[in-house]
C-alpha cells in the first residue's frame, strides 16, 4: 500500500545509531589502515605473516582487553593497533545494542527493551564465556 | 605468499558488489581467500569480521534514507545470533573439508536474490499473526522511484523467525552474511517490500557477524595481517556500494555476480572433492 507524503527524517535513535556507526568504522579503519603501514614499514616487506605473533589470541574480550596494552612489547605496535582496531570494529555493534536498550528504556518501550536486552545478554556471556 | 596490496585491492570490489546487491561480500570474499591459499577456517573467521564493516558501512546510508527497520531488525536479531553461535562453535570442531561443501551447497541459495520480487509493500495485511501485532512489526519508508510512503506489515512471524534462525546459523558456520537467505526470508515470509528486506538484512547481518565472531575471536583462527587489508578494502567497497544503491543497473550486476558465484560453487566443491 503506497501514499504519497513528504519525508519526515531520521528519528533520533536512527541518527545516534549512524553516528555510532561512522564513529566506530572509521577509527577501526584507521588503525587497521595505520597498523598494516607500520607492519609493512617495519617488517620491509608487503606479504602478509603466518607467524604465531600476528594471530589474535586470548581466553575472552576480557582478557584480550586487559592485556592488549602488554602487546606493544610482546608484539610490536603494528600488531597492537591492527589488534585493537578488530577490538574497536567488534565492539561498534555491541554499543549499538547498548544504545538501543538505553533509548528503549527511557522510551518506556518495554518490549524493544527485553529484545535489546536478550540479545545483549547473549553477546556478553558470548564475549565473556569464549 | 599473499601480497597485502592485493588483498586490498580485490577486497574493494568485493565490499562494492555486496553492499550493492545486500548479499554481502563475505560469500565472495571467503572463497576467494581460500583460493589464495589461506586455510578455510581461518578464511571463513576473516570472512566474519570483514562483515561487521561491510554491514555498518551499507547501513549508513540506509537508516539514513528510512529504509531500515531497526525495530524489525532488533526483533529478529534475537533469531540469528542465536543461530550464528551456534554456527560458528560447530566450524571451530568439524574437519574443515565439510564446510567446502556446506560452503558450495549455501552459495546456491545466493540464487535466490536473482528471483526477488519488485513488490512495494503489503498494507496493513488482514493475515498478521498475533506475534507480529504484539510486537508491533510495522513500518513504512518513502520510495524515491513511486514518489510515495509505502506502508508494511510483517506476517508469518514465527516462520520467518525459524527461518532466520537457520539463517544465523550457516552465516556463523561459514563466515559470511547469509544475506540472499535473509532478504528472501522477509520478502517471501515475513512479507516486507524488497527494498526494506534488503536494506534490513545488511543491519541484522553486521550483528550476526559479531555474535559469530565472538566465538572465532579467541580460537586462534584471525591473522591481523590478513584481516586489517580486507577490513580496508571491503569497507571502502562498501560504502561506495552504499552510496550508490540503486543507482547501477541491476541487470548487469545480477548477470556479473551470476559468473561469480557459478565459478566460486565450482572452486569449493573441487577444492572439497580434491580433500577428502
Amino acid at each position: 500500500m503506497s501514499r504519497p507524503c513528504p519525508k519526515s527524517g531520521p528519528s533520533k535513535l536512527d541518527r545516534v545509531i549512524i553516528g555510532l556507526l561512522i564513529t566506530g568504522v572509521t577509527a577501526s579503519i584507521v588503525l587497521e589502515a595505520v597498523g598494516l603501514a607500520l607492519f609493512c614499514h617495519s617488517h620491509g616487506r608487503l606479504t602478509v605473516s603466518t607467524d604465531t605473533t600476528v594471530f589474535i589470541h586470548g581466553r575472552n574480550l576480557g582478557f584480550l582487553m586487559h592485556h592488549v596494552a602488554d602487546m606493544i612489547d610482546k608484539q610490536g605496535i603494528d600488531i597492537f593497533l591492527m589488534t585493537l582496531g578488530i577490538i574497536v570494529l567488534v565492539s561498534t555493534p555491541f554499543v549499538r545494542v547498548i544504545v538501543s536498550m538505553v533509548y528503549f528504556a527511557i522510551e518506556r518501550d518495554a518490549k524493544f527493551f527485553l529484545i535489546t536486552f536478550f540479545v545483549f545478554a547473549v553477546l556478553l556471556i558470548s564475549l565473556l564465556i569464549h | 605468499m599473499v601480497n597485502v596490496l592485493f588483498l586490498l585491492l580485490i577486497s574493494i570490489p568485493v565490499g562494492f558488489i555486496g553492499a550493492l546487491t545486500g548479499i554481502g561480500g563475505a560469500s565472495i570474499l571467503v572463497p576467494l581467500l581460500i583460493i589464495l591459499g589461506i586455510p578455510v577456517k581461518q578464511a571463513i573467521a576473516t570472512g566474519m569480521i570483514t562483515i561487521i564493516a561491510t554491514s555498518a558501512g551499507a547501513t549508513m546510508f540506509s537508516i539514513h534514507k528510512e529504509i531500515t527497520n531497526i525495530k524489525i531488525a532488533m526483533f529478529l536479531e534475537i533469531f540469528t545470533i542465536t543461530g550464528a553461535i551456534i554456527g560458528a562453535t560447530i566450524t571451530t570442531i568439524i574437519a574443515p573439508v565439510y564446510l567446502y561443501f556446506f560452503f558450495a551447497f549455501f552459495l546456491f541459495t545466493t540464487f535466490l536474490k536473482f528471483d526477488v520480487s519488485d513488490e512495494t509493500g503489503n498494507g496493513p495485511s488482514p493475515s498478521r499473526d498475533r506475534l507480529s501485532r504484539l510486537m508491533d512489526l510495522k513500518g513504512s519508508y518513502f520510495d524515491e522511484s513511486s514518489r510515495s510512503v509505502v506502508d508494511y506489515t510483517v506476517k508469518n512471524t514465527l516462520t520467518g523467525g525459524l527461518g532466520m534462525f537457520f539463517a544465523g546459523t550457516a552465516a556463523g558456520m561459514l563466515g559470511i552474511g547469509a544475506g540472499a537467505f535473509k532478504v528472501s526470508i522477509q520478502e517471501k515470509i515475513l512479507g516486507m517490500p524488497t527494498k526494506v528486506a534488503s536494506t534490513t538484512s545488511n543491519f541484522i547481518i553486521g550483528m550476526t557477524a559479531l555474535a559469530g565472531t565472538s566465538v572465532y575471536l579467541f580460537s586462534g583462527l584471525i591473522n591481523t595481517t590478513v584481516t586489517a587489508p580486507l577490513m580496508v578494502g571491503t569497507t571502502i567497497g562498501a560504502v561506495a556500494g552504499g552510496r550508490f544503491l540503486n543507482k547501477v543497473p541491476d541487470r548487469t550486476l545480477k548477470i556479473v555476480f551470476f559468473f561469480i558465484i557459478v565459478l566460486l560453487i565450482s572452486e569449493m566443491l573441487y577444492k572439497g572433492f580434491s580433500s577428502l
